[in-house]
This record gives structure tokens, C-alpha cells and sequence, in this order.
């Protein structure tokens, strides 16, 4: 355990005399310093050496003040709720910050997005390239694209999984290099489903944008929206009365609990198990059942909102879905016997895709990805919102030393029985209190504030700032797919063709919530990028000697 | 006299498969809470072929005959072409051999049995060589995969045969029948040899856990994945032949090719026919279920469980054949 305190002086030594405190939140949990762009580095490396993650690098233009570029360290699974936010001012004229990713590969599609994004140029980045745009896309726009030529390495197969795959439903697009049926190569481009919702969301009010945002991902709407409404809470110094905050984690956690099946049942077809996709499906329709009755809505619950929820949930409802819940447990658990005791299924997912705990660290994963690598990290636990701290609910983070598919799935198995559990201690405790569901919005002041929930795929980030109008100046997203995407590349190499789907399936991607990403295995020198036309091409190609 | 066994068996065979494909599908279907093949037809072929669903295997055929064949630019064109044909011109020939319920047209030659197996091992071999001609990556890795279960899964089921062909001394499959009918179905005395039999048939039909060849999220369609309209449909047709050829002769090898009377009469030959089909009905919801229930291997898992597990039990049959014929109980 570490003390906020002693790393904020010694953070004070390695970036003084440019140290300065602008901005305290979350009881003095979350401290937003400014400082100068030399600094950027130590303060990195001396921040990820105590165990500290890169959760997200950003910028937001400020107008004459410049690009202010915007470093979020989270200490959170170390020391509860802390966030280290570190904001720089670049000028628009010479944009230019030092890369971290040199240092952690956590950050490296981050700052791609950065320099897509905003211009900002990262000095020494190992992978400068489009993230959002095609790679062959000319830059800057006016110049001429470079036509695309085979390099040959050798005779080895290069097969295209995606972007339209049987294997998955989204656009992504896997350039798989195989010997035989062996993995050695992978470049991941994503970003066929790019909607520009950051920008989108500058340009309407709070109020829309939480329906906004919750179209960022179908499946984990209500923590999207959630966090952006969490946020803006911070700004406009809200705090929401305890029945909304059981409602909203009692919606949450049914999410998380339709979420999870739905990748157990995906992750079933991946390995050919087609009954277990068409069983985990027939239970999460009670679940959609459940969601139906408590918000209207099967899917897209939209119940949320600033200062509480939009609807109430009366005793009727509470029983209802108390049945309903009981069904879902009876059944999970029997689909869990299931899964754990089937010869076939173990022999497809054990040992393979193994993360190690140092590359989950590295690599930035999150959520049930990192928790089955060991890693016990929570945002419900290191950052209670909502009601899931001690004096709400009591449950446990579920952990696996597994770091293999395997594990991935029990993890999720048992935390679709956690978030069962919680949803029925909800329920309970909804039946006890009442009060109001809303409190009243005096308007948005200015300010900028970060926060997190732990979305089904893992922790997601909000960063929103606010000019003092009902419009946000400015809304950054980090999704928990962009990261376990990412990290995919430690799990892919070394494992058989008929394995790369189940593991690409095993951190449960959401490619229209990551939605705009690349990776390139830097660590080889020769990589080719097929264009479009090529790629089109390629299906029929027999060889593509790359 | 010979023209009518002649045009009758490959239709008897062709239906038969697609009866065996239905139900293979619905039941498929029931295991997962679906309801399995529905379907509305072509409002043209509605007065031919009637609106039942049992036919629905049928339907994707003639769904497959309205549309272009699609031939790619980096493909061998011959030889892409005329693997369908030569496929199911093989598994076409394959149809007589077999005794469906004692109505058969090549079953009663000596050495047929020796036929037959290349006749089934040609149609998988075509299918591969039409593939590779393809020249997609997604059927090249198919070819692969198909290739290494074809090895394993031709010696399971090769040596299950042998193993009855030595209970029976004989190399004729109406011979074999006509053997059970005196003594007792060779399923009692050799069960090792039906489970091997059963294993093979899986891997020769790509059913779960088998299905490696064309594991849709992994490689497409396997070996199909470059065919489209009337070459899909031939090669659909022949795997709908080989399901009907592997099940008939299971029952034909096993369960006395449903001869419960002995043939002396059309009432008698119409009886054994029908339970014919009913074992055949039987023998396909075993495999049926065992579909539904069981994920797929993947390629290099299922050679070694194939090596390790399934070669000692069909090694274990034709010793268990070999000592039934020593002591004499035949």
C-alpha cells in the first residue's frame, strides 16, 4: 500500500519548480497538477515504477491557451480512489510532447488517437500511423498516396480475419500471419465503425448526450452513460439520493449480468459449441425480460440521468424481478456445471492465450481480462460509485491465477453470480428506502472532472470539462476494449489458427466501442499494409508473400 | 430386370440422405430450443415439391441451382470444375453397394467392400483436390485440416469394416447381412467395433466434435469456401449420398441391414425396408445428439485423441474379431 501524500511529494521533487496543484477532487483524491512538457517523462517513469497505470493519454484544444495535453495515471488499485491527472500546454503552432509509449506499451494506440485526433506529434512513437483513418491515407491529405508493395519475409500464408468474418459480427480486421497453422504474426486494424461521438457530444447538451453516449456500445449502454452522468455530476456538484444510486447499480449490474452471457454464448460458437450459444442466449432473454420490466426498454435502458434516474421502480417490479433474478441463478449455475465439467471445452480453452501478469500490466488490460491474468482490480471496489461500497453492498472481486482462456471464462461465469447477488441485495434494499429519484440541476459551472465505472468489458473512463454552458467544451472517452484489444497481441502469437478466434473472443472485443484502432508488433522491423482495394484482393490471392 | 435397381437406389439413397440431414438438423435445433428447418418455398416449385420441412435440406440444393456458379481468377479451372462431378460421380457408384434392407444392386459381388472404401475415400480426396485448385488460403488451411483428420478417421473406419469382414469371412456387404441373419447382429458380438465405426462416421461427415474442416469462425467454410451455386449444390448433393451411404452401411455391417424376415415375399422385402430405415432413423439421432452436445476439436487435439484413444479400440476389434473366429463361435 501507498500513501497519496508521499507520492505527491515526490512527484513535487521530480517535476519542480513546474509543479502546481490546479484542481482537487473526490475529497482530495483526484489531484490534477499542470506542468511543463520536459517533465512528462519522469513523472511517467517514476509513476509506472511504483505500480502506477497509464490509463489514458488526451488533449483538449483550450483555445488561445493552446492544446492542453492530459495524462491520467490511476494509483487506484493501490491506494482507494486515487488518480493522478497530469495537464500540460502545448502550443498550437509546435505542437510536440514526448511519447511515452517508449516506456509502456499501455499508451500507444492513445497517443495515436491523440495525434489522429488533435495534431499533437509524440516524439519517438514506435508506430506512428492512421488510427481512425485507412493506413494508406495520404498525410498530409493533399499529397499523393503511396502505392502499397509486398515486402517478402519468406514464404509464410497471411490470412484476413475480418473486417467481415463469420468469427465476428463487428468490423475488425485481424492480418493474421500463419506457418502451417501456427500464429506468428498479427497486426490488428480497427476503426471500420469510426462514428465520431467525442465530437458529437461537444456539439449537443448534457441532457442529449447522455443518450449519446449511450450509443457508444449497445451491449454496455448504461455504464456509459452512467459515467458521463458521474462526471457532470462532479462539475455541476451533485449528489444523487441513495434510491437512485441503488437503481442505477441495480441497471448497471443487469447489464454486466446480459453482458456476460452474451459472451459466454459467443465464446461457445468461437470453439463450436453451438448449444451453449443458443442456452446462454435463451437465459439472458430472462434477463432482457428483467430490463424490460424495470426500464421499458430490452436493451438500451436509457434510465439514467443527471442527479438520479428517470424512473422509479415500484414493489410489483421489485417482486417480479426477484422471480426472474432466482430463474437466471438456477440456470447460470447449471450452465456453469456445464461449461466447467465438459471435457472438449477444457481441452479448447485451457493453456491457451496465456497473459502473464506482466503483460497485462504492460499491456494495459482491464477488467475480466486483468482479473484472470491475477490481477485484482476492481473500479466497484478501487473507486466505489453508485452503491457498491461497503455500507451498500457486500460482494467480492473474483480473481483467476488461471491467465489462460480458461480463466477468462470462469471469471466471468462467477461474476455474472456476483452481479446476480448484488442485483437481489439491491432489490432489497429498494424496498427499504425511499426518497426521491431526483434531486435539482442549478445549471453547470465551470470545470473539468474524470471518473470511471467498471463497464462488463472492464474499467471505462470518462474525461469531461465544461465551459459554464449547458454544451461540454470537452468529452474524452476511453473504452475497456481499446485496451484489452491492444493487449491481444501478447496472447495471440505462438498459439494454432483454430485457436485465434476463442482468444480474440476471450477479452469479449467491442469493436464499436474501441471503434478506431491499430496495432503493429513493433518489435518487428518489416511490416506491409494492405489498402483496401488490396485487401479486397488478398481473399483470392493464393499467396500473399509478405 | 436391372434398370430398375439401377434408377431406383440413388434416389432411394439421395432421399435418404436428405431425411437423415433433416434430421440431424432438427434435432440440432430441439437440443438448442429452436424450432429447426421452417421454411416457405419458391411460390413455383410450391405445387412440385409440397411445403413439407422434412425436404428442407432439398431446398437449399435447388436455392443453390438458381444461383451463379462463381469460379475465381487464381483458380485451376479444370480441375475446380470437374472435382464436383468427379466426386459425386464416385459417390453416385457408391449408392449401389450398399443393402438397404436387402434391395441392393452391387451388394452381393465378393470384394465389394473393398470397392466401396475407395469409392468413399475418393469422393473426401476429390473434394480436397477441387479445393486446392481454388487457390483461397481460407481453403488451403482447410485442405490441411481435412487432410490430417482423413487419415485418422479412413484407418478408424477401415479397420472397424475389416474387423466385421473377419467376423463374417467375407468381403460382400449382403453376404455380411446374410451371416447375421443365421447367427446374431455382429453389434452384440463386436460393439467395439460399432463405436469405432461411429467415431469415423463423425469425422467422415464433419459432425461436432469433428467438424474441424469447415469450422466457420476459423476458416470460412473450409474446403468450400471458394464454391457457389450449381458446384456447391453438387458437393452438397454427394455429402447428403455419402451421409445416407455411411449410415446404410453401419446398419448394413451392425444391425443385420434391418432383415428381420427373411426376403421370400414383397411383403416381407417392403417390412424389412421400412425397419431398414427405422434403424438407420435410430443410428442418426445417436449421432444426432452427440452433434448437439460436444464442441469442436481443435485439428492437432483431435489427431492425438484419435491416435491415442480411437486407433487402440479399432486395433481392439479386430482382435476381439480374430479371437471370436479362433474359438469358433461364428
Amino acid at each position: 500500500m501507498i500513501k497519496l501524500n508521499e507520492v505527491l511529494s515526490e512527484l513535487e521533487k521530480i517535476l519542480s519548480p513546474n509543479f502546481k496543484i490546479v484542481k482537487l477532487d473526490m475529497n482530495g483524491r483526484h489531484v490534477y497538477i499542470e506542468t511543463s512538457v520536459d517533465k512528462l517523462i519522469d513523472a511517467a517513469k517514476y509513476l509506472l515504477s511504483i505500480d502506477g497505470r497509464l490509463i489514458h493519454i488526451t488533449a483538449s484544444d483550450e483555445g488561445y491557451k493552446g492544446l492542453k495535453l492530459i495524462h491520467v495515471y490511476g494509483l487506484d488499485h493501490l491506494c482507494i480512489n486515487s488518480h493522478i491527472i497530469l495537464q500540460t500546454y502545448l502550443s498550437r503552432e509546435h505542437a510536440v510532447a514526448p511519447s511515452i509509449s517508449k516506456i509502456t506499451y499501455q499508451v500507444l494506440w492513445a497517443e495515436r488517437e491523440t495525434m489522429e485526433l488533435l495534431g499533437i506529434k509524440f516524439d519517438g512513437h514506435p508506430d506512428p500511423r492512421h488510427i481512425f483513418l485507412p493506413h494508406e491515407w495520404p498525410d498530409p491529405v493533399e499529397s499523393k498516396a503511396e502505392e502499397w508493395k509486398p515486402v517478402k519475409v519468406g514464404k509464410k500464408c497471411v490470412l484476413p480475419i475480418g473486417p467481415y468474418h463469420p468469427a465476428m459480427i463487428e468490423g475488425g480486421y485481424f492480418k493474421v500471419k500463419v506457418d502451417g497453422e501456427e500464429v506468428i504474426d498479427v497486426d490488428i486494424k480497427v476503426g471500420f465503425n469510426h462514428r465520431g461521438i467525442m465530437k458529437l457530444a461537444e456539439r449537443r447538451s448534457f441532457w442529449k448526450d447522455i443518450f449519446l453516449v449511450s450509443r457508444v456500445c449497445g451491449i454496455c449502454n448504461t455504464p456509459h452513460a452512467l459515467t458521463f452522468t458521474m462526471a457532470v455530476e462532479a462539475i455541476a456538484n451533485i449528489t444523487p439520493s441513495d434510491r437512485a444510486q441503488y437503481i442505477r447499480t441495480l441497471l448497471a449490474e443487469l447489464n454486466r449480468i446480459h453482458s456476460h452471457l452474451l459472451w459466454l454464448g459467443v465464446a461457445g460458437e468461437l470453439i463450436g459449441f453451438k448449444t451453449l450459444l443458443m442456452w446462454a442466449w435463451k437465459i439472458r432473454e430472462n434477463v432482457q425480460d428483467c430490463t424490460e420490466l424495470l426500464t421499458g426498454n430490452r436493451v438500451h435502458m436509457d434510465a439514467i440521468t443527471i442527479s438520479g434516474v428517470r424512473r422509479d421502480i415500484n414493489d410489483q417490479q421489485i417482486r417480479k424481478a426477484r422471480e426472474k433474478l432466482k430463474d437466471v441463478k438456477k440456470e447460470v449455475e447449471k450452465l456453469a456445471e456445464i461449461v466447467v465439467s465438459h471435457g472438449i471445452v477444457r481441452a479448447r480453452t485451457e493453456d491457451i492465450g496465456i497473459l502473464s501478469l506482466h503483460d497485462a500490466k504492460d499491456g494495459g488490460a482491464v477488467g475480466p481480462t486483468a482479473r484472470a491474468s491475477g490481477w485484482k482490480m476492481d473500479v466497484r471496489k478501487d473507486n466505489p460509485y453508485a452503491a457498491y461500497s461497503e455500507e451498500y453492498t457486500t460482494w467480492d472481486i473474483i480473481v483467476d491465477e488461471g491467465k489462460d482462456v480458461f480463466a477468462r471464462t470462469i471469471v466471468r461465469v462467477k461474476e455474472i453470480l456476483v452481479s446476480i447477488d448484488i442485483c437481489l441485495q439491491c432489490l432489497d434494499a429498494l424496498k427499504r428506502i425511499s426518497g426521491p429519484i431526483k434531486v435539482e440541476v442549478k445549471g453547470f459551472p465551470e470545470g473539468e472532472a474524470i471518473r470511471k465505472t467498471e463497464a462488463p468489458r472492464g474499467e471505462l473512463l470518462y474525461y469531461v470539462a465544461s465551459n459554464g454552458s449547458n454544451i461540454p467544451k470537452t468529452v474524452r472517452i476511453r473504452t475497456p476494449s481499446y485496451r484489452n484489444i491492444s493487449a491481444l497481441i501478447f496472447m495471440l502469437k505462438g498459439y494454432s489458427l483454430a485457436d485465434a478466434p476463442i482468444i480474440i473472443g476471450s477479452v469479449d472485443p467491442c469493436f464499436s466501442c474501441t471503434d478506431r484502432v491499430i496495432i503493429v508488433d513493433d518489435k518487428r522491423g518489416k511490416k506491409a499494409i494492405l489498402s483496401y482495394n488490396e485487401f479486397m484482393k488478398g481473399l483470392a490471392l493464393k499467396k500473399l508473400e509478405v | 430386370m436391372i434398370i430398375i435397381p439401377l434408377i431406383l437406389i440413388p434416389i432411394i439413397s439421395f432421399l435418404l440422405g436428405i431425411l437423415f440431414s433433416y434430421e440431424i438438423r432438427k434435432i440440432f435445433a430441439r437440443a438448442q430450443f429452436r424450432l429447426g428447418p421452417l421454411t416457405s418455398m419458391y411460390s413455383e416449385l410450391k405445387p412440385l415439391l409440397g411445403t413439407s420441412r422434412l425436404i428442407q435440406p432439398l431446398y437449399d440444393i435447388l436455392k443453390l441451382l438458381y444461383k451463379e456458379s462463381i469460379i475465381p481468377k487464381s483458380a485451376n479451372k479444370t480441375l475446380f470444375k470437374i472435382s464436383p462431378w468427379i466426386s459425386f460421380l464416385l459417390i453416385f457408384i457408391a449408392s449401389y453397394f450398399i443393402s438397404y434392407g436387402g434391395f441392393t444392386l452391387l451388394g452381393n459381388f465378393e470384394l465389394n467392400i473393398i470397392f466401396l472404401i475407395y469409392l468413399i475415400v475418393g469422393v473426401t480426396l476429390f473434394w480436397l483436390i477441387g479445393a486446392v485448385a481454388s487457390g483461397s488460403p481460407w481453403s488451403e488451411v482447410g485442405v490441411r485440416r481435412e487432410a490430417e483428420l482423413m487419415f485418422t478417421v479412413e484407418v478408424t473406419l477401415v479397420s472397424s469394416i475389416f474387423s466385421i469382414a473377419i467376423l463374417s469371412n467375407s468381403l460382400s456387404i449382403q453376404k455380411i447381412v446374410n451371416h447375421q441373419l443365421n447367427s446374431i447382429p455382429y453389434i452384440i458380438l463386436n460393439p467395439i467395433a460399432a463405436i469405432a465405426f461411429i467415431i469415423g462416421l463423425l469425422g467422415k461427415l464433419h459432425l461436432k466434435p469433428f467438424d474441424i474442416p469447415d469450422a466457420e469462425v476459423e476458416i470460412v467454410a473450409g474446403p468450400f469456401t471458394e464454391y457457389s451455386g450449381k458446384y456447391l449444390a453438387l458437393l452438397y448433393t454427394s455429402k447428403y449420398f455419402l451421409t445416407s451411404i455411411l449410415i446404410g452401411l453401419f446398419v448394413d455391417l451392425f444391425l443385420a441391414g434391418g432383415q428381420i424376415l427373411p426376403p421370400i415375399n414383397p411383403v416381407n422385402k417392403i417390412i424389412n425396408f421400412i425397419t431398414f430405415i427405422i434403424l438407420c432413423l435410430i443410428m442418426t439421432f445417436i449421432i444426432s445428439i452427440i452433434n448437439a452436445l460436444a464442441p469442436r476439436f481443435r485439428i492437432d487435439q483431435a489427431f492425438k485423441w484419435m491416435i491415442t484413444r480411437v486407433w487402440p479400440i479399432s486395433v481392439l476389434s479386430i482382435i476381439l474379431s480374430l479371437i471370436f473366429v479362433y474359438i469358433g463361435v461364428i
